[in-house]
């Protein structure tokens, strides 16, 4: 069976409202990830909640017990946020970063898989702060989308 | 308690009408109090204190209190002139010198005083000398001579807890110390403004084998104030000659000041490994300097070698954190390559 390892939340705003890094379809996406038999391990903060079917949630792991987890799984997915950022600099295995409005080939690297819907949604001010940019349900790819990726990528390895 | 082998000097300018009586009301509230004051009036107007009624009542406090004090005409070449005065003039085995802007906490001199006494070779010892306004406790503070130029030293630190320190040299104008250590004086050299004078008073006592310590159980407060003292020159000018000086000393004692690079970095988990994933870049660089980090996230750094870290806050003492902020240099040049390589642009090149 293999393990997949998902961040699903960028860190939280200061003004309270959701991370417009924060992909929308993560329930629907855990869903086709069960159907497929993969077991599903979710990292966190504290404050973050633990998404319907995860088989395991993990909160406040240290960022060494973090790197160990990766490399327990088959693969990983994440927003895109500090796992990213991790994996890459302890050239961890590839996986799965799903943008929205901020711009991969500035925040991403090219050794993952960066999964921007399309141009048109990035932000014109990429390095302003989060909190003064809207949520954009639009700007995201779906979860069947990412699921496909997924299946391929599992199936390459 | 009185002792008659301890006598407080202060020298002073354009203090009369505000820090100055504060200066000599903390003297009389001593636990240990001095027998002997000698103040140095440096101004260039002379003002007859025994004619304001603050003063009276200051002045016939102090003698109550078992000081008898005395003014004398400064030199009005600076105040080193005076602390070289100061030297002939005093005759007992210890001098406190005082600056005319510290307010003394009521058992500065009786810590000071029991503490150089229980070692001979003991020079000088110096107290916290703190700004009430900001609270500081700095890890990068150091009263090495090697790290003079970084500008933070750990008698502006409160670190709450009681030690004596062993150090290079003594910063600020308050400290007790044994005349006999004082005996190569002052650099009468030195501009008005006396630019580094504790330090290289203090730092040729170090040098002829004396001790140096700092105690961090005995404070000072520093009423920063805008006007008179060294400030009234505003002459940069003066400063720079002093620093020029100061430059020839280092020669002199062979001294190489530390190069420190300091990177705050005000960001992310990710951001810190983007950072990391340079490092090698700029250790490269800045090849013989100490490499700080102020980093948010410390346990990104874990097992990397020959860097430092410290707390966000503490890097932001000494580096402008804007001017080290990626996100405002990218946007500033509508960056389209990676973050790894803005940083590494923006550090090495």
């Amino acid at each position: 069976m293999k393990k997949v390892l998902i961040s699903p939340f960028a860190q939280l705003l200061r003004n309270g409202k959701e991370n417009p890094k924060n992909f929308p379809y993560w329930e629907d996406l855990i869903g086709l990830m069960k159907q497929a038999g993969i077991t599903v391990i979710q990292i966190g903060s504290t404050k973050d909640k633990q998404l319907p079917g995860v088989d395991v949630f993990k909160q406040n792991l240290r960022l060494s017990e973090i790197k160990d987890l990766v490399t327990e799984c088959d693969t990983w997915i994440s927003v895109d946020s500090f796992l990213q950022h991790l994996c890459a600099y302890h050239k961890l295995q590839r996986g799965i970063v799903i943008f929205s409005q901020s711009d991969p080939k500035i925040f991403g690297y090219t050794r993952n898989i960066n999964m921007l819907k399309d141009k048109r949604y990035l932000r014109d001010k990429q390095f302003w702060l989060w909190e003064q940019c809207d949520y954009n349900k639009d700007a995201f790819v779906s979860a069947q989308e990412v699921m496909d990726t997924l299946s391929k990528l599992l199936s390459d390895k | 308690m009185i002792t008659d082998k301890v006598t407080a000097t202060v020298s002073t300018k354009g203090r009369y009408h505000n820090t100055f009586p504060l200066v000599l009301t903390s003297l009389a509230n001593q636990t240990l109090r001095p027998s002997r004051l000698i103040i140095y009036d440096d101004n260039d107007t002379l003002e007859d204190i025994r004619e304001n009624e603050i003063y009276r009542n200051v002045l016939f406090l102090l003698n109550r209190r078992g000081i008898n004090w005395e003014v004398t005409v400064g030199e009005r070449k600076g105040q080193i002139h005076n602390h070289q005065r100061a030297l002939t003039d005093v005759k007992s085995e210890f001098i406190w010198r005082l600056d005319d802007d510290n307010i003394m906490e009521p058992d500065t001199l009786e810590k000071l005083y029991n503490y150089i006494i229980t070692d001979p070779k003991i020079a000088a010892v110096g107290p916290l000398i703190l700004d009430p306004k900001s609270e500081i406790n700095n890890k990068l503070a150091s009263n090495k001579i090697e790290d003079i130029f970084m500008g933070m030293n750990i008698q502006w630190c409160d670190p709450k807890v009681e030690s004596f320190i062993e150090v290079d040299h003594l910063q600020g104008s308050t400290f007790l110390f044994r005349k006999e250590a004082g005996a190569h004086g002052y650099d009468l050299n030195l501009s008005k403004v006396g630019h580094r004078e504790e330090t290289i008073f203090t730092y040729e006592m170090r040098r002829a084998g004396w001790k140096l310590v700092v105690m961090t159980g005995v404070k000072t407060w520093h009423m920063r104030f805008g006007a008179g003292g060294i400030r009234s020159d505003q002459q940069v000018k003066m400063f720079e000659r002093d620093e020029s000086i100061f430059y020839d000393y280092l020669k002199k004692w062979g001294i190489k000041p530390s190069n420190v690079k300091i990177f705050p970095l005000n960001s992310g988990i990710g951001d810190h490994y983007a950072f990391r994933s340079i490092l090698p870049a700029i250790k490269e660089k800045w090849k013989g300097c100490r490499i700080v980090i102020g980093a948010c996230y410390p346990a990104v750094f874990e097992g990397e070698e020959n860097i430092e870290i410290v707390s966000l806050s503490d890097a932001t003492s000494f580096v402008n954190e804007e001017e080290c902020n990626v996100y405002r240099w990218m946007d500033q040049r509508n960056w389209k390559k990676s973050l790894s390589e803005a940083l590494k642009t923006m550090y090495t090149s």
